[in-house]
């Protein structure tokens, strides 16, 4: 059985249909990388799992986390479910101390806290615990207060982890601690994990199936060496064939492969598929008829002409 | 020689901050032909956007020189550089905030000329629309009712307006969304490659950089550590922070992410208040020797066109293999 069953997730935020019908699942021990652009949905699908949605949202469909559907979808945090931001700055409180952030939510002694946050520190790679839970966090680098995010979220002892963009402002240098970090995270705490991200280089280095996101539809959802070397649907073949290459044999092009126009809006969507402004395989029907999931070998499509 | 389009010599520039001087640009040496591409790479912070300022004249150095087509820039005068600020132009990473939100795109696009007093400026706007791919239509709108991908091409074209001969383009692509990095990307080069225009790039993705530069730049803690023609660098890179920011590329494929030796740098980029002495990258480099801590590297040339300061390289000899403590080559 899967750790976490999504059905027929929809959320909406005003007229902005932010995330149609997304149903996909997360078995345990499984790494799922959610891959989009702005307004793909991304982060409002972690923000629904985690039931961390804001007041406006108005959401239709079901998650299930071990078999017990979550219904509150903002301001409880579910048991189980935890949660690293982008931003861990502003994840952070500026005027508490470390140690306490790390440990707030386990409501520990107040004699056994300073151990337990040391701990903790020190599971996520920090040097010098033991003095790091009375810094604060304006004290530490970029790197240091990403790690003491995932501490505050390992600390809650979850078994699912949601990563929204957890390397997007960092650099190369310190995104390859942090992947290093959640990968061996994730072995040794035999966690799931969901990572939300744009960049496919994450997702190649982490991701044991990929779901693409896009304008708040699933696209395409794969594992993740079939998604790269045989990706189906059309704009996971324009995102992968967009980049510039990379590597000692990688060629060199005169011109990168575009994918043409933008991305539409959502307020509302677009009738039909919600790529085939920008692609050119699309026609009639795809203009008219919004495409469902089916599956072509190991992978789901939501395309017409796949 | 004939003189490059662009030489800096010995600058440097600080910056106050509470715990002391910010040691942001630390003595660069660098040059730029006319027509080349040059992409200055290296972590945030090191002094990439500082060195870009300074080129541009939007901060005064604390010392050294910037020679721009054949003129020492530096001691002039607003009023005397006035006729070299249309050959300077730059692209800024936010397009939102490089645009003023109650000028059209059109508006956006004639100021400079207008500025410069240009003749023909309604045709001039008109051919820069084309030119970065949009349509005429779209001169009438302002800046909050155009995409991120859009905007950076009314960044572009406004950069082109005046003909420049040097484009500074920091971190043109990040805060766009993938799907539309490429058009940019396509449209810096073909303007480079249209106009003969010399690009300075600063950019953190180094796949991006690979495809536009001809000459990669890494700097480290405000000082360049490494300068190579695009031939040697992507393969041999040899100053060891060269080597692991390459080593912390991720991989393009699951397949190649199981392959490849893994390699973190492990430590974080030292304070560019008290850079540590000697070799400012010995506290993270895994080849630092006694000396690293003490003693400034040299410059070693590695090649007539390739450079790089460390201790453990020798003149002329190409990039070496430094040994198992560091990324796979
Ligand atoms: N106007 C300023 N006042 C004070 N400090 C500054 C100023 N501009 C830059 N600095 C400091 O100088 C150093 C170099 O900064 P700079 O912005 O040039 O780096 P960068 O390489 O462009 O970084 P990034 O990749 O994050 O854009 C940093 O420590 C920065 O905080
Ligand atoms: S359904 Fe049509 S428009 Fe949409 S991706 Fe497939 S071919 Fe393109
Ligand atoms: S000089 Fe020493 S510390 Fe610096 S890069 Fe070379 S080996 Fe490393
Ligand atoms: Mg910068």
């Amino acid at each position: 059985m899967s750790l976490l069953q999504i059905d027929q997730l929809s959320v909406r935020f005003g007229a902005t249909m932010a995330l149609d019908s997304l149903s996909l699942a997360i078995a345990a021990g499984e790494t799922l990388a959610l891959v989009g652009e702005s307004g793909s949905g991304k982060s409002t699908a972690a923000l629904a799992i985690a039931g961390l949605l804001s007041h406006q949202a108005t959401v239709t469909g079901t998650i299930r986390f071990d078999g017990q559907a979550l219904t509150d979808w903002r301001g409880v945090r579910q048991g189980g479910i935890a949660m690293v931001f982008q931003d861990a700055m502003s994840a952070l409180n500026p005027v508490h101390r470390i140690g306490a952030q790390v440990v707030e939510a386990l409501r520990l002694p107040r004699a056994e806290q300073r151990v337990a946050a040391a701990r903790f520190l020190d599971q996520v790679g920090l040097p010098q615990p033991e003095r790091l839970v009375d810094a604060y966090p304006h004290e530490l680098s970029g790197g240091m207060r990403q790690r003491v995010g995932i501490a505050i979220a390992v600390a809650q002892n979850p078994r699912l982890l949601i990563a929204d963009e957890p390397t997007t402002a960092l650099d190369v240098t310190i995104q390859a601690q942090i992947l290093a970090l959640l990968r061996d995270l994730k072995a040794r705490l035999g966690l799931s994990l969901l990572l939300v991200t744009h960049d496919l280089g994450v997702v190649a280095e982490t991701a044991d199936r990929v779901a693409v996101l896009y304008a708040g539809c699933l696209m395409e959802l794969a594992p993740a060496a079939a998604l790269f070397t045989s990706p189906h649907h059309p704009y996971t073949q324009g995102l992968l064939e967009a980049r510039p290459p990379f590597g000692t044999q990688a060629p060199m092009l005169a011109e990168l492969v575009e994918i043409p126009g933008q991305l539409p809006r959502l307020d509302p969507p677009p009738a039909g598929c919600r790529f085939a402004a920008r692609c050119d395989r699309a026609d009639q029907r795809c203009r008219a008829e919004q495409p469902v999931l089916r599956p072509i070998a190991d992978t789901l499509v939501a395309c017409h002409h796949a | 020689m004939p003189e490059p389009l662009l030489r800096l010599q010995g600058v440097k520039k600080s910056y106050p901050s509470p715990a002391g001087p910010v040691q942001a640009v630390r003595g660069v040496d660098l040059t730029l032909e006319a027509g080349e591409r040059l992409a200055l790479v290296g972590e945030s912070g090191c002094g990439k956007s500082s060195l870009a300022r300074l080129i541009l004249r939007l901060a005064d150095v604390d010392a050294g020189e910037i020679w721009f087509e054949g003129v020492n820039i530096i001691q002039m005068s607003d009023r005397a550089l006035r006729p070299f600020r249309p050959r300077l132009q730059m692209v800024f990473q936010d397009p939102v905030a490089a645009l003023n939100p109650r000028r059209t795109v059109f508006q956006a696009i004639e100021d400079p000329l207008r500025v410069h007093q240009r003749p023909d400026r309604a045709a001039t706007v008109a051919r820069l629309l084309a030119e970065v791919g949009l349509e005429a239509g779209l001169g009438q709108r302002y800046p909050h009712e155009l995409s991120g991908g859009q905007k950076q091409r009314v960044g572009l074209a406004r950069a082109l307006a005046l003909d420049p001969a040097l484009l500074i383009a920091d971190e043109p692509v990040s805060a766009l969304d993938v799907s539309v990095r490429a058009q940019v990307i396509n449209l810096l080069g073909a303007a480079c490659r249209n106009r003969g225009l010399s690009l300075l790039f600063i950019g953190h993705d180094l796949a991006v950089v690979r495809h536009l530069a001809d000459r990669i730049a890494v700097m480290h803690l405000g000082e360049i550590v490494e300068l190579a023609p695009r031939a040697r660098f992507w393969t041999g890179a040899a100053h060891p922070y060269a080597q692991a920011l390459l080593a912390a590329v991720p991989a393009t494929t699951p397949a190649e992410a199981a392959a490849k030796t893994p390699f973190v740098l492990q430590g974080d980029l030292p304070s560019a208040v008290a850079p540590p002495a000697g070799c400012s990258f010995h506290t993270r480099c895994p080849h630092a020797e006694p000396r690293c801590r003490t003693i400034p590297p040299p410059i070693v040339q590695l090649a007539a066109d390739h450079w790089a300061r460390c201790h453990l390289l020798t003149p002329g000899a190409g990039t070496p293999s430094l040994g198992s403590g560091g990324p796979a080559p």
